[in-house]
């Protein structure tokens, strides 16, 4: 606020500026109150997720997990070749966009885990986050390191076998993996994409 | 196959959107988060919005549990916050229609010394039970866009998600709400 919208403000009590300020102060929760209300909400049902949400992201048919792991293997092979080749991992999908190509590989196997390079390409973002399942979706456990180039941001995550639901969490917003399946439950409307990890060495 | 998240994680930072899609994977504690993230403003809405502490504490109570419930059809495209008052400002509406057909309420001096929750810096007590009983006569509709406007600071186009109300409409019902707050308590200037 200008110092004379300031003075006008403080000078003349009937200004909205000041009516809203004086609206504005918070009022106390009783915390009695609170405690009610958090017990009134803990007898409640689980809410109901949309439709096509529910176990959508934990279950995987048999056939399908081990006709996807064929499928991951494979293309991680491919991709992993193709980086490996060229010598630079941001620039695997690169389109003319701003914020656009991501991708995974896999590079190691650390105790029945394999870690995998996940890899986002926004040159002009200030924070970039991975978030998913196996981190409790939560933006502060995996920050990523911006690339050499600083045109790309990398994370390696070692990860147990199986499928793996994660996001971008891009200066606060969330984004699918553009060169990566998206999950099944992106319905929801959470960007979501999905990563296979297979359990047999490569 | 991955399991389940269990193990506490700190949930401060997560975006409104991750903490619904916890809740929605089963973890009832991350409803926790968001209410201690937005029952402030809506108990400030509320207690703005009816005039009374004990009906405020009843409209946010049914809004967060009736949130909790439909929590599945939230579209986190879309603003937590707006979607929550737009489950308050309905749970208000129905508050203050109920309450037209029993009793005609009139802020009298006694309720506005006891609902009074504006702090000191404000100005005297008196100036503050004032504005108190200032915008508790302003017509509904319009309190509710002046509220939403200037004191929860939502823009026209969150404000018309939340109330299905036009924005040019709401616009209008900013303006009148300001001036009759200002006739309202020019009118207490002119007689002090």
């Amino acid at each position: 606020m200008s110092r004379e919208r300031e003075a006008e403000r403080d000078s003349d009590p009937l200004s909205v500026d000041w009516i809203s300020e004086a609206l504005r102060e918070p009022v106390p929760v009783r915390p009695e109150w609170r405690a009610e209300l958090l017990r009134g909400i803990e007898q409640l049902a689980a809410p109901s997720p949309p439709r096509g949400w529910s176990g959508a992201r934990w279950r995987v048919r048999p056939l399908t997990a081990v006709a996807a792991c064929v499928v991951c293997a494979l293309a991680g092979a491919g991709v992993t070749t193709l980086v490996l080749a060229r010598g630079q991992h941001a620039a695997l999908a690169e389109a003319s966009g701003s914020l656009t190509a991501a991708a995974t590989s896999r590079s190691g196997e650390v105790a029945g885990r394999s870690t995998v390079r996940f890899v986002f390409v926004a040159p002009y973002a200030s924070n970039v986050a991975l978030v998913g399942d196996f981190n409790g979706w939560n933006p502060s456990k995996m920050p990523m390191r911006r690339s050499a180039d600083g045109r790309a941001w990398l994370i390696d995550v070692p990860l147990a076998p199986g499928r793996h639901v994660y996001s971008f969490v891009v200066d606060g917003d969330l984004a699918a993996d553009p060169a990566a399946p998206r999950a099944g439950d992106d319905d929801f409307g959470v960007p979501s994409s999905v990563v296979l990890v297979s359990g047999a060495k490569t | 196959m991955t399991e389940r998240p269990t193990a506490k994680v700190h949930v401060d930072s997560m975006t409104d959107a991750l903490l619904v899609r916890r809740v929605l994977d089963g973890d009832a504690r991350a409803f926790t988060t968001l209410v201690d993230r937005h029952l402030q403003p809506c108990l400030r809405f509320a207690t703005r919005m009816l005039g009374s502490r004990h009906d405020a504490e009843d409209a946010t109570q049914e809004a967060l549990l009736r949130a909790y419930r439909a929590l599945g059809t939230y579209d986190p495209e879309a603003s937590f916050r707006t979607w929550l008052f737009a489950i308050l400002v309905n749970r208000c509406r129905t508050a203050l229609l109920k309450r037209s057909r029993y009793v005609r309420r009139v802020v009298t001096d006694e309720d506005a010394l006891h609902g009074a929750v504006i702090g000191d810096e404000a100005g005297s007590t008196e100036l503050r039970i004032e504005i108190e009983r200032a915008i508790a006569r302003v017509d509904p509709e319009q309190r509710e866009a002046f509220l939403l406007k200037h004191v929860e600071q939502l823009g026209y186009e969150e404000m018309s998600a939340a109330t299905g109300v036009g924005v040019s409409a709401l616009k209008m019902r900013v303006k009148r709400a300001c001036e009759r707050l200002q006739e309202l308590l020019g009118e207490v200037n002119d007689v002090t």
